[in-house]
């Protein structure tokens, strides 16, 4: 199946001055990522803050340019995109932020800022507007009332509704999703869930789902890319990941996360806090944190590749791959 | 409850904004209705009341040729206005623009502009202002254009500033990935947010504009006589000051009165016109605890 989206390879460093004398330093958010995601399927993307999922969203939806590297949408590149194809670009792929707080604009109403989308594209005419952003609003179980009313008179969880019913007024084909839930309650969080799932099931959308809650990204996911210091460690089918990680960052990830079975034997969680994508260590970028490191960790930045018997499934750490 | 609601209520609570208001107003009217209120013409001459105290007859005084300083004060009004609104109409106007094209486009456009900026910075714009008009010809029309064109700097760097951090607002870039062109995003989506602090910055700046117009009128090179502004009445007032207080005085309270208003209603707006403070007002029709549980024991 071809993909909706791939990206080739994505590299994206900001420059830092770390003195007024020092020489320039970059930040790596993102080091070299290659990702596809397909016709309607879901492609989680998980790591702790830092780890550069949302410069790649970013770079996604090229609101960011990269480094160096591609993206293409259906198969050319996005950065090469003339007015049309671009606009075409704009429709198909969404997104929906992390703070439903700054992702209104306070200043216009719900009916403005969800027919936004389909006023831009010119998909409905001034008397269909408003019935068809009810529909959508609808679809995401806030009624009628809320259309002329502002931003501020929303709790997170409705303003997240609300996001995502600009994301869907467009019907797109691709929603990136950054960090749709850590904002709001865990008992808010849930019905933002049923709404993301439905929509999986349901609108033949696909979604890259960028999380730092494992179980979230288990429940949503077809395909999970785990990120560390911008660099894909572990890739796979989302059930056989979390059946048996096999980076040592990703099973560091499962051990961290609270489980409800008592008497589970503990796995080791990483030690310390993530680097500085300033300063990204040498060889494996995980090593320093690493409970299974040996010789070659330090030295040899291991690559993404398939370990041998286990297909479908990608990982970059020398305990799998040979050097 | 509406945004517009929110802000009256905020702005309605600080008592030296809405006094400072409602003097505005006063003045507002005065200025409107000039005709009707002055008990003279603005040159209506008294010949056998010159330089007389205030009384009966001329309730703020006359000046050294017999005019009644309430008339000319009352005409003056009008002046004061039309110059504070209309300079800084456009000076908010030259602002606005230059520091939108800053704050969006960034990079060179930015540079290029923020560099005119401090060039008009750094020349000492009363001299500026001195110097053209001793070249045009001094009228209320010149005081105006060149009052808005030295004096739009400040709401180009706010401008600016504004833009250059909610153009990085997930509501922008939400705007932006959903198709929105430069234009959509400079007016929809960015200008509407960064005006407050351009609303607050234009209230000080008609302060602003009405002390430069007075004091252009009182060093000569104003209003020119006999069109009364509160400026040239104070000047002709000077050189009576130990004879004829009253002269002097009056227009003097009137322009520290009007601008002092100003000042209050901006910063009562700088207070209504903040955000980050909506939300909280919106949740305060939510029942407290308190209420609830009163109103569930007495039904």
């Amino acid at each position: 199946m071809a993909p909706i989206i791939e990206a080739e390879n994505v590299v994206k460093h900001f420059p830092v001055k770390k003195s007024m004398f020092g020489k320039e330093a970059w930040l790596k958010a993102v080091g070299g990522v290659s990702l596809q995601v397909a016709e309607n399927r879901v492609l989680g993307i998980v790591g702790e803050s830092g780890s550069g999922k949302s410069t790649l969203a970013r770079v996604l939806l090229a609101l960011s340019r990269p480094t160096a590297g591609d993206v293409k949408f259906e198969g050319r590149s996005i950065f090469g995109f003339d007015r049309q194809q671009m606009k075409a670009f704009r429709r198909a792929v969404q997104i929906i932020f992390q703070d439903p707080f700054a992702s209104l604009n306070p200043r216009i109403t719900v009916f403005d800022t969800v027919s936004e989308p389909l006023r831009i594209h010119g998909l409905a005419g001034r008397g269909e507007l408003r019935p068809k952003v009810a529909g959508i609003l609808k679809s995401v179980g806030l009624g009628e009332e809320v259309l002329d009313r502002y931003p501020h008179e929303f709790s997170g969880g409705q303003r997240q509704r609300i996001c995502i019913a600009r994301a869907l007024a467009v019907s797109p084909r691709l929603i990136i999703a950054d960090e749709p839930l850590s904002a709001l309650d865990v008992s808010i969080q849930a019905q933002i869930l049923n709404i993301l799932s439905s929509l999986k099931e349901n609108s033949g959308i696909s979604f890259i789902f960028i999380s730092h809650d494992l179980r979230v990204v288990e429940y949503l996911s077809d395909e999970v890319a785990v990120m560390y210091l911008g660099k894909v460690v572990e890739q796979s089918g989302a059930p056989s990941l979390f059946e048996e990680p096999l980076h040592p960052y990703t099973a560091g990830l499962f051990a961290s996360a609270p489980s409800l079975k008592p008497g589970k034997s503990r796995r080791e969680v990483p030690k310390g806090d993530v680097p500085s994508p300033i300063d990204v260590p040498p060889g494996c970028p995980f090593h320093p944190r690493c409970p299974k490191r040996f010789s070659p960790c330090d030295k040899v930045v291991p690559r993404l590749g398939q370990p041998s018997g286990k297909t479908g499934r990608l990982v970059a750490c020398h305990l799998w791959n040979p050097y | 409850m509406s945004l517009k609601k929110i802000i009256w209520k905020r702005f309605s609570r600080n008592t030296l904004a809405v006094g400072g208001a409602v003097v505005i107003a006063c003045i507002i009217a005065t200025a409107l209705l000039a005709p009707y209120i002055a008990p003279y013409g603005p040159t209506h001459i008294d010949i056998d009341n010159v330089l007389s105290s205030p009384s009966a007859r001329h309730p703020l005084g006359t000046d050294e040729l017999g005019r009644d300083v309430l008339s000319r004060m009352i005409y003056g009004s009008r002046v004061s206005l039309e110059v504070g609104f209309i300079a800084m109409g456009i000076a908010v106007s030259i602002g606005v623009i230059i520091g939108s094209a800053a704050g969006f486009y960034g990079g060179r456009v930015d540079s290029i502009l923020m560099r005119f900026v401090d060039v008009m910075l750094a020349f000492p714009s009363f001299v500026l202002i001195l110097a053209v008009i001793a070249i045009l010809e001094p009228s209320i029309v010149t005081i105006m254009a060149v009052i808005g064109v030295t004096g739009w700097m400040d709401v180009a760097r706010l401008v600016r500033a504004e833009f250059l951090s909610l153009k990085e607002r997930d509501f922008v870039l939400a705007a932006k990935s959903s198709g929105a062109g430069n234009l959509r995003l400079i007016f929809k989506e960015i200008l509407p947010n960064a005006l407050s602090p351009v609303f607050i910055a234009a209230t000080f700046g008609v302060a602003g504009a009405i002390l430069i117009e007075s004091s252009l009128s009182f060093l000569g090179i104003g209003v020119q006589p006999p069109d009364p502004s509160w400026g040239n009445i104070l000047s002709s007032g000077k050189d009576y000051i130990e004879t004829a207080w009253w002269l002097s005085v009056f227009p003097g309270m009137a322009i520290l009165v009007t601008v002092l208003s100003y000042n209050l209603v901006g910063e009562g707006l700088r207070d209504a016109l903040d955000p980050r403070l909506w939300q909280a007002e919106s949740f305060e029709k939510i029942e407290k605890p308190g209420q609830a549980a009163a109103k569930i024991l007495t039904e």
